[in-house]
């Protein structure tokens, strides 16, 4: 699975401990999601996108 | 959408560390002492026992209590963490049955050799548990130091 969120944080110009405060996870987290080690839940996943005010399908693709 | 997770809050963990700490210094002066020496036997093995179990009981404690920030990710982590615990476990009990199985072959127990049958006692009972709990959180928390330290200068 294939995701833009680094892409989308850098148009924000957030940090990862600033989406990962505004999604309610640990930094951890966020950084395992960018680097494709960490597939999120559904429930995260529409937080993200929320977020980002995009689609899941947006954010995350299949390889 | 709440999920329940069965885990003890993260203050059960420090509890459990303090526990094990001071079951670790208690034994230590024990054997500093030589208090062993001058006990019966009886007390001797209902110490041991006590011993056995509150390690386990601090080790639960410590396993299976809520990091500072418990999410999504922490959990998976516990989870796969759990899983490569209980295999090597499962080895470990195998490697025990074996090796105890081989013991008994070719040394039998005499109707008087009470202390081996309680050393066997003791491993099937709580060495079969024990381990796991330890590898769990061995793993556990080697993989969150990991975690950490990747995305320390990641920004």
């Amino acid at each position: 699975m294939k995701n833009n969120i680094r892409v989308e944080r850098a148009v924000l110009r957030i940090s990862q401990q600033q989406l990962a405060d505004a999604v309610g996870v640990s930094r951890q987290t966020i950084y395992a999601i960018e680097n494709g080690r960490f597939i999120p839940s559904t429930e995260l996943a529409l937080r993200l996108s929320a977020y980002f005010g995009k689609t899941v399908n947006e954010l995350f693709q299949l390889d | 959408m709440k999920t329940k997770h069965y885990l003890l809050p993260h203050r059960w963990q420090t509890a459990g560390w303090i526990l094990l700490a001071v079951v670790f210094v208690v034994v230590n002066l024990l054997f500093g002492f030589d208090v062993w020496s001058v006990m019966d036997e009886a007390a001797f093995k209902l110490l041991i026992a006590a011993v056995y179990v509150i390690i386990g009981v601090s080790l639960l404690m410590i396993a299976f209590s809520e990091e500072r920030q418990e999410d999504e990710f922490i959990r998976s982590l516990r989870g796969r963490s759990l899983a490569a615990a209980a295999c090597v476990a499962f080895v470990l009990s195998v490697i025990w049955f074996c090796v105890s199985s081989i013991n008994l072959m070719y040394f039998p127990m005499h109707e008087a050799d009470d202390t081996k049958r309680w050393v066997f006692y003791m491993v099937d009972n709580y060495l079969s548990v024990l381990p796991m709990f330890f590898l769990y959180i061995v793993i556990f928390k080697v993989s969150l130091w990991i975690n950490r330290r990747r995305c320390r200068h990641e920004e």
